[in-house]
């Protein structure tokens, strides 16, 4: 199997695509450090500023931290999951679309363990990936914005490492639709949904049906929605991936931090489970 | 008789159509094995599922190395051609060769380039294969094949598409694989021709069955000669050969075909001499391994 990693990431080297998400990733860092620069590094805005951290990041003082600057280059930045999104589907189609799967896919009796050598391969890519990325999002962020303090370590690590659980539950997820729709469209269409934060308004919708008809007070839902009220019922966002990874910020209590990493495993454990159950009980496209 | 593959009443099901049905073959060490049969027989579908492509319905197959290597030690020892060359279009032939002895952990580049030698692509450098001719392509994918250093080759229509000069190259890239390297090789093909000219035993395919296996020595007896006559008088002649004996015989519009004693054509000719009957024409002829898929088949035209 190792040999098997070995390949896939020979092959992820030297596709151009790579490189082209590489750049496309590093790009949009910078982009977003703009974005920051605007927001943060203005002492007259610091306002606007204040009230954005406290939106975004979860810091009321104006001040962007080490972890605040990663929740704000990676978490807030959708074009990180995008680019982690449509480079999932293309790893996990392209030795299928070019039939290049049929020359290694025999090796094994158990096909499973294909499976698994390409999830470790894709699993480095990315973390390379986030790696390249976090540590260059907090350099900007800590280096040349001005109200910028390195803040609380412990903070910084857990936001790295719950963060970090979170995308690879998602290109697990991706990776598993990709192979089960056996084309790249349904993995990308979904992975973008989840991107762009189209799936938690349904998910939205049916926690409030959910809060309807367990007789709910209706006016509590919506408080505890906007962050205002306690949560006085089940919510199924709560559980869904994409939710938990968006609304995680460092300065979350321990309970939903470990909720959060709880998800991600549970989503990671699945859809890879998923995946190799279904490389053994199909045939290979290719 | 040592088989390196067997399969065991193997049968392919997809939704109601049935692309495999209860084939068992049998692939002696060594040899090439030719399978024939039209498109859709079934010629892929098998060679998918040996190659682990594909996952049988019913059935089972056993693939045994020559040290008495169980099939999941011989899994890593097989070589595949399917269909198309699969290949990574913008890749050099070099870096898919690469690709795949990543895989196996062969980590000998003088190897590779040995291989690319003897498929005849040393000389394409770091070109594209996006920009390779459908020959070198499939010549390409051939290297690929043999990477691992197979025992058990499996060639679906490798000369589909390839021009007189290509499929020359690869029918004698096949004989090399066989004679040099002691491959076991199995080719399907709806080729009948080129196929008779590298395999010595088939497998004959159709509908989703196997309808015959049977080795060259085989066929030739089975495709035996036979005689056509044309003589000046049939009635008599019917009569002559009634009074030798040869009742294995039949008049069709305007001649005789005998299929038996056809070692005997002179004897024939001299007794009908004696008789005053003349003899317009006598020729010896035998069937081909078309004629005789044709035969088992009952079909015509291209296999």
């Amino acid at each position: 199997m190792l040999n098997l990693f070995t390949m896939h990431m020979y092959r992820a080297l030297k596709a151009k695509s790579s490189l082209v998400l590489g750049i496309i990733m590093v790009a949009f860092m910078f982009a977003t450090f703009g974005l920051a620069f605007i927001i943060f590094d203005d002492p007259l805005k610091l306002g606007i500023g204040a009230a954005y951290t406290q939106m975004m990041v979860g810091e009321g003082s104006g001040n962007i931290s080490a972890a605040g600057a990663h929740h704000f280059m990676i978490q807030s930045n959708d074009a990180f999951i995008i680019c982690l999104t449509i480079f999932a589907v293309i790893f996990a189609n392209c030795d299928f679309s070019r039939g290049f799967v049929k020359n290694t896919y025999g090796m094994f009796e158990h096909r499973w363990k294909q499976v698994w050598s390409k999830w470790t391969a894709m699993t480095a890519c990315v973390s390379i990936a986030y790696a390249v990325c976090s540590m260059l999002g907090i350099a900007l962020c800590l280096g040349l914005l001005k109200n910028s303090q390195f803040g609380d370590a412990s903070q910084l690590l857990r936001s790295l490492g719950v963060v970090y659980l979170c995308l690879i539950a998602m290109m697990t997820m991706v990776f598993f639709i990709t192979n089960l729709f056996k084309s790249p469209a349904g993995g990308m269409v979904i992975g973008l949904i989840i991107a762009t934060g189209i799936l938690q308004t349904g998910e939205m919708i049916l926690d409030l049906l959910i809060a309807k008809l367990s007789g709910a007070d209706m006016n509590e839902t919506v408080a505890a929605f906007a962050g205002i009220g306690e949560k006085t019922f089940f919510r199924i966002s709560d559980y869904c991936l994409d939710n938990v990874y968006l609304s995680y910020t460092a300065s979350m209590g321990t309970s939903d931090t470990i909720r959060t990493v709880a998800v991600a495993l549970v989503h990671m454990a699945l859809f890879l489970g998923l995946s190799m159950l279904l490389s053994e009980k199909r045939d290979v496209r290719c | 008789m040592s088989y390196i593959l067997t399969t065991n009443n193997i049968t392919k099901k997809f939704k109601t159509k049935l692309a495999v049905d209860n084939v068992s073959i049998h692939v002696e060490r060594g040899e090439v094995y030719g399978l024939i049969g039209r498109n859709g027989a079934g010629k892929t579908t098998l060679l998918k599922m040996i190659a682990n492509l594909s996952v049988p319905t019913s059935g089972t197959y056993d693939i045994v190395g020559k040290d008495g290597e169980t099939k999941a030690q011989m899994m890593p020892k097989v070589g595949v051609l399917i269909e198309d060359p699969g290949v990574f279009q913008n890749m050099s032939a070099f870096e898919n060769l690469k690709a795949k002895a990543l895989a196996y952990g062969v980590h000998d580049d003088k190897y590779l380039n040995e291989l690319l030698e003897f498929v005849g692509l040393s000389g394409v450098g770091k070109k594209s294969v996006k920009n390779f001719s459908l020959g070198m392509r499939q010549r390409l994918g051939i290297a690929i094949a043999m990477v691992n250093s197979p025992e058990l080759l499996l060639l679906d229509e490798p000369i589909n598409g390839l021009d007189p000069q290509g499929i020359a190259e690869v029918r004698n890239l096949i004989h090399k694989l066989c004679i040099e390297r002691h491959i076991s090789i199995i080719i399907s093909s709806h080729i009948l021709e080129e196929l008779s000219k590298v395999a010595n035993h088939y497998g004959i395919i159709h509908n989703g069955k196997l309808l015959d296996e049977l080795s060259n020595d085989e066929l030739i007896s089975r495709c035996k000669s036979h005689l056509v006559m044309k003589t000046s008088d049939p009635e008599k002649t019917k009569a002559l050969l009634n009074s030798m004996g040869i009742s294995d015989y039949s008049f069709e519009i305007d001649h005789f075909v005998i299929r038996e004693r056809v070692e005997e054509a002179g004897a024939i000719s001299v007794a009908l001499a004696k008789e005053d009957v003349q003899t317009l024409e006598m020729r010896k002829e035998g069937q081909s391994l078309e004629e005789y898929y044709f035969r088992l088949t009952g079909g015509n035209g291209n296999a």
